[in-house]
Formats: C-alpha cells, structure tokens, sequence
C-alpha cells in the first residue's frame, strides 16, 4: 500500500524523543565524559607549546587544535577522529534492532506516524546528539583557549574552526548512518556492534597497511618509466581516499592548517615562484570541498541504504 | 729750508750709492762733516689704516763717536709712531767715527685720519751736533676691501647623480687679512660642500691674508629629481668688510628612472588558475628625462603566461605614466595560494623590476561537482522513499 503525505511527517515526534533518550542516557554521559576529559587533556598538554608561538603565528587559535604534545599525546583534531566514530557508533549500533528484541517496534509503528518517520527521526536524533556534544566541546576549547592564552580569536579562526566542526559532525554522521546500517541488518545488537566496530579498525588502522599492499598490485612502478611514480601515488591517494579517517584528516588539515595549499602530490615545477603563506578561507574551502562533499555523500548513501533495507522489512506484533 | 735738507740728503744718498762698502764705516768727503740724520723718501705716499716702516739712518762724519739721542718732534696727534733699533723700540744710538746707525721708524696711522698733508718731524742730538729730519706725509684714500672670485670653470657638466666640482680662486685685494664665510644659493634638494684646494675637509670659511690668493673647491651635487638643462647657482664669499658674488652653472643632462609598480601602488592580485586575468600596472618615470624604447617582460613560474598589453612603450616623458595591462595566465596546474611574478621595465639605459603577488584561485568547477555528486545522493534517497514508502 502506498503512503500518503510526507514521508517526514512525525519525524520530529520520533526525533524528539529519541534525542531526549540519548542525552539522558548512562551510555552517552560516559561517553561525554571520555570525549571531554581526552579533549580538555589534550588543550591543557598543548597549550603551554602554543602560548609560546603567540605572535609568531596569525592563526594561534587553529594551534591548540592541531598541536600534538611531543610523540606521546596526539592533537586534539586527531583525538577527534579517534573518538568520533566510537561516539557515533555507540549512539547508532542498537538504534533499530533494540526495538525489535523489546518488541516495541510494534508498538510504535501502531503509533499514526510513517516507518520512514522512524528512522528519518532516530538518525536525526543521533545527528543532532553528536552536534550538540561536538558544539559543545569546540566552545568549550574555544574557552579554555582564550582562558590561557588572554587573546581572542580572530573571525577567520573562528571561521576556520566552525568549518572543522562542521566537517567533524560529518563525520560523525557517516559513522553513525553506519552503525544504523548495521543495527537494521543485524537483529543481534551485539553483532551489529562489532560489525561497526570492525569497519571503524579497518579504516582506523589496517587501511593504510591495506593500501600500501595493494597499490603496487594496481598500479605497479615501472622502473624505466618515471612518470609511472607519479600514476602509483595518485592510485594510493585515490584508495586511502575511500576511508572516512582519511577524509577527515584531510578537512582537518585544510581548515586548521591555514598554510596547506594542496593535499595531493605537488610537483616541483607547480612550486616555483611560489611563497608561502595562508591560503584565504575559501580557497581552503575549494581545496578541500572534494573531501567534505564525500564526507556528506557517504552519510546519505550509507542512510539510503539503511532505509530501504528498513523498508523492505517485516514487522511482525 | 726742507729742500735744503733734501738736496743735503740726496747728496748723502748718492756719496752712500757710489762708495757702498759693507761696513758701516764710511769714508767721509773731507768737505762734510757732522751729524746726520736721514731716511730714503723722505716724501711719501701712505693709506689711512696702514702701517709703515721707514728706514732711517744716523750719519756722523768725522766727528768723535758719540751718544745720540732720538725724538719724535713732530706728528700728528693720534698718530701713532715709534723708533725702532733691531726690532726693539729705542731713543738713543751710538754712532760711531764715521760711521752710521740704521733704525727704524714705524708708523702706525689710524684708519680714521683724514686724507691730506702731514709732516713728521725727527730730531737727532749729539754732542754738540744735530739734526732734524722732516718727513712729509700725503695721506692717501683708505683702500677699500675688496674680494675676487675667479671660477675657473663657471659652467660644468654631469648628470643628476654626478658631483659638480667648481675650482674657484677667491682672492683678498684689501690691505688687511679677511675671513670669509662661503655660500651658495642653490635650489632644493641640491647638496654643496666647500674645501680648501684638494684637501678633504669641509669647510664653511676661510681666512686669507692680505693680497693673498686662495683656490677653493665647491662641489654641488644636484638630487635626483633635478630638471635637465642648465641651473644657475651663485657662490657668495662674504668678508666683513666685502663680499663677492659670482654665477657658476649646473649643466644638468637628464636622465631616465622607471619605475613599475601596480594600481594605486599594490602590487598583489588574484588569478584562477588556468585563466588570463588582466592586471593593471603603471611605468612611471620619476627622472629627468624621457625614457625611450621601454619594453615590458615577466618572469613567471613555469607553466604560466604572461603577456602586457602594450607591449612596448616607445616614450614616457619626465614625470609622465603610462598604464600598462599584464595579461596573466596562470598554469592550470597551479596549486591555491600565492606565487611570486617578477614584472621588469627596460629601456635605454634603464631597468626595473617589481614583484608582483599572484593568489591563484581555483576554478570552482570542482565545487559545483562535489554538490552534484550529494544531489544525486539525495536523489536516490527521495527515490528510494518513494520507491520503498509504506503505510
């Protein structure tokens, strides 16, 4: 039988409701409470390094993002990237199949709101979680930040940083449409969790070994041919580029990075003559657009695919 | 009774001329005898405000050696005069038997003094014997101070960058020492020093003696806005009593300076990457002279092209511009962000360069691909909530 009327409509009920389950959740207080600890650790061990560097760099703010404390303590971006996707995993890897192993889906689907409401709204929720937690850790730095170092930040600091948060909701969204993946396919809880889980080591660990292994089997080094290096590398670029991680670290890169004029290989001849120096705000956009526009793309192939796998489904009472 | 004197004094000169000896005895004509006093002109010509020494000379002929004393009878009142034996001031001699005694009487005239007649009078008394020398005086006009300055090339030649020396010699033709203070009218921006001859130091005045000559060297150095052609500038030598002006010349030959620089002197601009953006540039030339045949060239990055319009100036006159565009194509390959473009004018005989800063923009294209690719993402979102909607 074909639906009538929007799709959406009671999104916002499910919505709403869902967002209020997870805010008050146990689960999300521990995670709020890791994210924070690691990221208020990480701005507090980094801070003394880019007090020092105050006058010496325009964009002092972007420092205290970026920073990583010796070998031992990594940036807070790259703290992100890490803790991110389990965030974004906790929130979705039960989201569906719970319903279904408390048998309350049917109960709610009796509710006068549309099966695409229930999972439009369950990963809006999610979303709009981690948007809040992730605003309210980057005002949180942003005040620790002006806390310590005395100054305020500039408007493209704040522009560049806002972009990064921007992005790192993205971010989150791809891996939380994951886990929603998985908790749809999965009726096991449980599985679903080590599913995403599984994927999230891939991309976080194994992908880069993976891409080192395989890029010479795709694209092999001609030794009598130099220009075949060139082919190798961009093969490899193009394979690391498929995972999310590399896709963020590159946004990061670009936004907080005001001096990164390219992300890919630069050859000698496409240096010359030129100066370095920050690139302005929206030509770190440009550079980077490609990476932000996957970014977003995977989040709504991912959510596609969870919703007709939903869709297609059998809700029995 | 003075002619007398002088004919009697003239005799004596003349017995003194032919029988010279170089000792002061003198074999005296049997027919003279006694005390004379005498002096070479005793009728002379002298300046107010000058000083005078006449030689005066005490004869005694064929008397016994003797005491003789020496008095100013007779001057003026403000005059001041003094008799003087080696160098010290004296009133007796000894003259011996035929023999003389040469002293001196200094004169010393106040500047003051009227011109006219005067006599002096000088007495000389011996044993028994005397003499009277009646000097007269006709006092001429006090000499006026007066300077001269001889360039010895008034008019020189050199570019605006060059060192003009003049030599000039400044002579003092007063009676006295002078010290003179030098300067030169010159118009601004022209620097002047003053040396004494060839020596090092700068100067700004000098002392010359009396009737004496000095060579100075006044070199002037015009900036490097003066105008060509010639510059009249005037040295004056100014003493306390004179002064003196006289006209040396600055034959000034233009010369050219370019310089390039952007619209309202910025020097930076933007430019996508693979697309010609034209950038407006000004060659001014701030010399003093028209500079001809000026060409424009570029030393971009690989890859770039860069190209003015136009692209040769055949004349820019002294404090003229001229706008140029440059054409500038950046590499399609370029990367984001800044490079360095060298923009360089040469003409005849002048050169310049400025950097000019290109921020490569890149194309957007990419940007309007990348919202396509998540339009066809939602599209198949929609798709599939239509395709897959249910109750």
């Amino acid at each position: 039988m074909r639906r009538e009327g929007s799709a959406l409509a009671g999104a916002g009920t499910v919505m709403m409701k869902e967002l209020g389950d997870n805010l008050s959740s146990s689960r999300m207080r521990m995670l709020e409470l890791l994210v924070f600890l690691t990221g208020a650790g990480a701005v507090f061990a980094t801070i003394g390094e880019v007090r020092d560097a105050v006058g010496e760099d325009p964009f002092v703010f972007l420092r205290i993002f970026t920073t990583a404390k010796g070998e031992t303590l990594p940036s807070f971006a790259a703290f992100l990237g890490f803790l991110i996707p389990i965030v974004a995993i906790a929130l979705g890897f039960d989201s569906v199949n719970s319903e279904f192993n408390g048998k309350t889906m049917s109960r709610i689907l009796a509710q006068p709101i549309y099966r695409d409401a229930l999972l439009f709204g369950k990963f809006m929720a999610g979303l709009t979680t981690l948007a809040v937690m992730l605003s309210a850790l980057w005002i949180f730095v942003i005040g620790l930040a002006i806390l310590m170092l005395g100054l305020p930040p500039g408007a493209e600091e704040v522009m560049r940083s806002f972009a990064f948060l921007i992005a790192a909701v993205a971010y989150g969204g791809a891996w939380l449409a994951l886990a929603m993946l998985f908790s749809v396919r999965f009726r096991s809880a449980a599985t679903a969790a080590l599913a995403s889980l599984a994927v999230w080591l891939l991309f976080a660990f194994f992908w880069n070994m993976l891409v080192t292994v395989v890029t010479p089997i795709l694209a092999p080094v001609d030794p009598y041919n130099p220009l075949s290096v060139l082919h190798t590398v961009e093969v490899g670029q193009a394979l690391s580029r498929l995972s999310p991680n590399t896709l963020f670290a590159e946004t990061t890169l670009a936004f907080l990075n005001p001096g990164t004029r390219s992300l890919g290989l630069v050859l000698t001849s496409q240096m010359q003559g030129a100066i370095s120096g920050p690139l302005p705000f929206s030509e770190s956009v440009a550079l980077v657009w490609p990476q932000v526009t996957g970014l977003l793309a995977t989040v709504i192939a991912l959510f596609t695919v969870a919703y007709v796998m939903f869709q297609r489904q059998e809700v029995r009472a | 009774m003075r002619a007398g004197v002088s004919a009697l004094l003239m005799v004596a000169s003349v017995s003194l001329a032919s029988v010279s000896i170089a000792t002061a005895k003198d074999q005296s004509p049997d027919s003279v005898k006694g005390l004379y006093l005498a002096t070479d002109f005793p009728a002379l010509q002298i300046r107010a405000g000058e000083e005078t020494t006449l030689p005066l000379t005490i004869y005694n002929y064929g008397l016994p050696p003797q005491r003789t004393s020496i008095a100013i009878a007779d001057k003026p009142g403000d005059w001041k005069a003094e008799v003087e034996g080696s160098g010290k001031p004296v009133s007796a001699a000894f003259v011996d038997y035929d023999g003389r005694a040469n002293l001196n009487l200094k004169l010393n005239i106040p500047a003051t003094a009227k011109p006219g007649d005067y006599k002096i009078t000088i007495n000389a008394n011996g044993d028994g014997a005397s003499s009277s020398l009646p000097i007269s005086i006709k006092l001429a006009e006090p000499l006026a101070a007066k300077l001269s300055a001889t360039p010895k090339f008034p008019v020189l030649r050199g570019s605006p960058k060059s060192s003009f020396d003049f030599n000039v010699a400044v002579k003092n033709e007063s009676a006295n020492d002078m010290t003179v203070n030098l300067s030169v009218d010159a118009p601004g921006g022209f620097t002047t020093t003053f040396k004494e001859g060839y020596s090092t130091q700068e100067i700004t005045s000098l002392s010359i003696k009396a009737n004496e000559s000095k060579d100075i060297t006044v070199a002037v150095k015009p900036g490097p806005r003066a105008p060509a052609g010639e510059t009249p500038i005037s040295l004056a030598i100014t003493g306390d009593k004179a002064s003196v002006q006289t006209k040396l010349a600055l034959d000034i030959s233009g010369q050219p300076t370019v310089t390039v620089t952007g619209q309202d002197e910025r020097l930076s601009g933007e430019a996508t990457a693979g697309q010609e953006r034209s950038i407006p540039l000004v060659v001014r030339n701030t010399g003093s002279a028209s500079a001809r045949g000026i060409s424009l060239s570029a030393s971009p990055p690989t890859g770039w092209k860069v190209t003015f319009d136009p692209k040769e100036i055949p004349e820019i006159a002294a404090g003229d511009e001229q706008k140029v565009s440059a054409l500038v194509t950046p590499s399609a390959k370029a990367i984001a962000g800044d490079y360095m473009v060298s923009m360089r004018v040469s003409g005849e005989g002048v050169s310049e360069s400025a950097n000019y800063r290109v921020t490569v923009t890149t194309s957007t294209l990419w940007g309007v691909t990348g919202v396509a690719v998540i339009g066809v993402a939602l599209l198949v979102l929609m798709g599939a909530v239509g395709r897959f909607g249910r109750r």
